[in-house]
């Protein structure tokens, strides 16, 4: 077990690398100078665009840049941006957010997504079963920004002026505390929720039928027990690695959301980088958000001997 | 930064922000109500804002976001009157020059730093000289070469400051200086309620970057802790402000931080905001009916234009007659009102309607919508190679749609063919316009920096501008220059506005760009809130407002 954990971090090491080169590579080739986005429309002064030329060594060839940027990055320093501020502190400022927005979705994902399709393959056929489907489809054709937007209308909008309920912030807001991220842990959320009720459902039906659960059965075992320990508990490894592999999407993947919601999070951070060509800074958050998805998945699989016994790691 | 206003500040070219400080010359009704109004004194509001681009730093603001916070902290040597946009005195107790060359300037009692630090004419000489200085890279730069000895301190391109003091700036006494101009220049004083002219306190120099997170300005309110970024601003009252009617009426404002339009409308509803001045689109149909007389609705000074590669292609756009003919083709009156619903208003001058020196009508025929006559003039004139217009625009900026609708009408109007190139990058169509690489039609928009009918045509049409300014088009009259000079060199602004007026003639004739919108300010505010005042550069003179 140790030894696998090792093994994987090592693994993981080319495959950062890898990404900070590709990603420094594809913002390098960004048409668009950074120094003159920095101005918005305007033509800034020669001399001074020469200055900040000089300053973040924008003439240097591609290599001699990235070789610059790795060997800092070894040294713990993740750069400045363009508008000099330290990328670490920008990233410091943005994760917590994000963190606590992908959390928020993680759950209500999970206690929501997962009862509803534990009840639909419970009452497979039954009138609970069509409503978790017909439901969870809406879910998935609907884009997230008309579900954030809606929603953002009649709870935070609507709910407050016309019937006085303050409670679901419009937008994010550090006194509303837990509230504010609600709403947008939901419509961040709602997509992998319909998929994570689809997946317990169909998994669960499946596990229901096989041998084990009979011989459960058989035994005299109590419904619940059976449907939790036996039934769920097998049914449950495609969704942890779902909800594994989502942890990622969350985390990068909120611009819309953050944006609807103003919340001043990663995907919000990333977006503007990504247009200002604030190439530190997306190298970094990319990168960052790279480690993520590998701890992600490295727990993921660590969780599969959990919940399966008979899964050993070499 | 703001990537989805579309509204205003993306969709401007050259978009200089503006500076005018808070104002408090009570000439406005709104505020003279407020004076003796029954309004509480205190209280905090919030306002919509967008991320700052740069730490808060004058002579380096050169965006509107920034600048609307600045504005509030500082306190410039002039202000601009709200309703007339004519400049006044605030920090300065006089500006005055016999020959529009040597100006002296000298100051009011009383003004001080939050942190206590006296305001003296030494703060003045310190910030201009650090803004002018190009290893600062601040963005104000272009704002100081005008005065003497501005080379000196911004030689170009690879080449070091000799010197880190400007040759034209004086400090007589602690109360008055001296400006020595490199030519004159009639609109100078105009010039002085620009961001980058604000003075600084010793704190700068000492540590920079604290100051760009929390700056200690001379203005009504003071920063409250440090700038929240992507979240919040929040100042207070500055109880020392000497100004007896321009004190701040609220305790404290906090400038919240959106990314996008619709989420702080939305806050407006609710009234988790109590004032914004940038409405999304999508509210602009109902936005009167749900607000009512709490909706401020009226023209700002940025313009927009269809330019021409005038040097680089004169054989499709050299005949100032095709250049009228395409003016005449665009109905612009549609355009304004079905694709940006509202938010642009049709152009008739190539100066903003609230710019003094502005004349309704100014364009007469050309900005006229005549199909006919654009088509009779169009083929006498010889038309254009090939028989296509090429049109240019930057895809980031929403204007596909507008671009798109200019296009179908020359089509319909003039019988060209019309092919569209969106660039990823309005810096991009300037590149490949300085290259050769690109010969077509572009779009282009202007905003002022200071309420002068100069700042609308020396920096897009004069020869200087070719290399230091947003002459993109290349367009070159030598009368359009020495009238230009005359009016600089006037002895009184009104003299010097008749020149221009003049100059802006000439630009009307030979049509180098076409105005085609003026750029309209929408805000709107809750019932807590009163006496809010949007002026011509789209800041709210948050000083005066107060709750209801």
């Amino acid at each position: 077990m140790g030894r696998y954990v090792v093994r994987r971090i090592i693994q993981a090491i080319p495959v950062i690398l890898g990404a900070t080169f590709l990603i420094y590579a594809l913002v390098f080739l960004l048409p668009g100078d950074p120094i003159t986005a920095l101005a918005g429309e305007k033509r800034q002064d020669p001399a001074v665009v020469q200055v900040l030329r000089d300053r973040y060594h924008l003439d240097d060839p591609f290599f001699i840049q990235y070789w610059d940027y790795l060997t800092g990055l070894f040294k713990g320093d993740f750069g400045e941006d363009y508008r000099g501020n330290q990328v670490v502190d920008v990233m410091r400022r943005a994760f917590p957010y994000t963190i606590n927005l992908a959390l928020t979705a993680l759950a209500i994902e999970m206690v929501v997504g997962v009862t509803a399709g534990v009840v639909a393959a419970l009452r497979r056929g039954k009138f609970i079963d069509n409503v978790v489907l017909i439901s969870t489809l809406m879910v998935i054709s609907i884009p997230v920004f008309v579900i954030g937007f809606v929603l953002q209308l009649l709870l935070g909008v609507k709910l407050n002026t016309d019937y006085g309920i303050d409670f679901f912030p419009v937008s994010f807001n550090e006194e509303a505390g837990f509230r504010s991220y609600l709403l947008p842990g939901y419509v961040l959320a709602s997509t992998s929720l319909a998929y994570v009720a689809r997946l317990t459902r169909t998994s669960l039906i499946e596990v229901m039928r096989a041998d084990y659960v009979r011989t459960a059965v058989a035994k005299g075992l109590s419904p619940l027990r059976v449907v939790v320990r036996h039934g769920l508990r097998n049914a449950l490894i495609p969704i942890v690695t779902f909800l594994g592999m989502d942890l990622g999407g969350l985390m990068g993947g909120a611009v819309i959301t953050e944006g609807i919601f103003n919340i001043p999070g990663v995907g919000h951070q990333l977006f503007q980088s990504v247009y200002l060509r604030e190439r530190t800074i997306i190298v970094g958050i990319v990168s960052a958000l790279v480690m993520v998805y590998l701890f992600a998945n490295l727990v993921v699989d660590l969780l599969y001997a959990v919940l399966d016994p008979r899964i050993r790691y070499e | 930064m703001r990537l989805t206003k579309t509204m205003r500040w993306t969709a401007l070219a050259a978009c200089t922000a503006l500076a005018i400080s808070a104002c408090s010359t009570g000439s406005d009704k709104k505020s003279s109500d407020g004076a003796n109004g029954s309004g509480k004194k205190g209280g905090s509001i919030s306002i919509e804002s967008g991320e700052p681009q740069h730490g808060l730093v004058p002579q380096n603001t050169a965006e509107s976001e920034g600048a609307q916070v600045l504005a509030q902290l500082f306190a410039g040597l002039v202000e601009y009157d709200r309703k007339t946009n004519e400049p006044g005195l605030r920090v300065a107790e006089s500006i005055e020059s016999p020959d529009s060359k040597v100006w002296t300037i000298k100051l009011k009692d009383g003004y001080t730093f939050h942190n206590g630090e006296k305001v003296t004419a030494q703060s003045f000489v310190d910030a201009w000289n650090w803004g002018a200085n190009q290893d600062n890279a601040a963005e104000g730069l272009p704002f100081f070469s005008k005065i003497e000895g501005a080379e000196e301190l911004a030689p170009g391109k690879d080449k070091k400051p000799a010197t880190d003091k400007l040759k034209g700036l004086k400090v007589v006494d602690d109360k008055t200086f001296t400006v020595t101009l490199a030519a004159p220049f009639s609109q100078f004083k105009i010039m002085l309620g620009y961001t980058a002219f604000y003075p600084l306190p010793k704190a700068f120099f000492q540590d920079r970057k604290a100051f760009e997170e929390a700056p200690v300005g001379n203005g009504p309110f003071q920063m409250d802790g440090k700038w929240q970024h992507n979240q919040q601003i929040v100042i207070k009252r500055y109880e020392n402000f000497p100004e007896s009617d321009g004190k701040a009426k609220l305790d404290s404002v906090t400038f919240k931080i959106y990314d996008k339009l619709e989420t702080a409308y939305n806050d407006l509803r609710a009234n988790n905001i109590q004032i914004t001045n940038k409405l999304p689109i999508s509210a602009m149909a109902t936005v009167a009916q749900e607000f009512g007389d709490r909706y401020i609705y009226k023209p700002e000074s940025g313009v927009g234009f269809i330019g021409f590669p005038i040097a680089t292609n004169p054989a499709a756009y050299g005949k100032p007659e095709i250049r009228k003919a395409i003016s005449m083709a665009i109905d612009r009156e549609s355009i304004t009102k079905q694709i940006f619903s509202g938010t642009r208003i049709p152009a008739d001058d190539f100066i903003s309607p609230i710019i003094p020196g502005y004349r309704k009508g100014a364009m007469g025929d050309a900005a006229k919508y005549d199909p006919a006559k654009a088509k009779q003039l169009f083929d006498t004139a010889g038309g254009v190679p090939n028989n296509t217009v090429e049109l240019g625009y930057n895809a980031d900026g929403g204007h596909k749609e507008w671009i798109e609708a200019v296009g179908n009408q020359l089509k319909k109007n003039l019988g060209v063919e019309v092919t569209f190139k969106p660039f990823e990058k309005f810096g991009k169509i300037l590149d490949e316009l300085g290259a050769k690489q690109y010969s077509g039609a572009f779009r282009m928009a202007w905003q002022m920096d200071y309420p002068s009918m100069e700042n609308y045509l020396r920096p897009i049409f004069s020869k200087v501008a070719i290399e230091n300014g947003s002459n993109y088009g290349g367009y070159v009259n030598e009368q359009f220059e020495s009238v230009l000079s005359q009016a600089d060199q006037a002895k009184s602004q009104e003299e010097g506005l008749k020149l221009y007026q003049q100059a802006d003639d000439i630009l009307i004739k030979d049509l180098p760009y076409i105005p085609v919108y003026t750029y309209m300010t929408s805000a709107a505010y809750t019932k807590t809130v009163k006496n809010v005042v949007v002026d011509a550069q789209n800041r709210i003179d948050l000083a005066n407002v107060e709750l209801a």
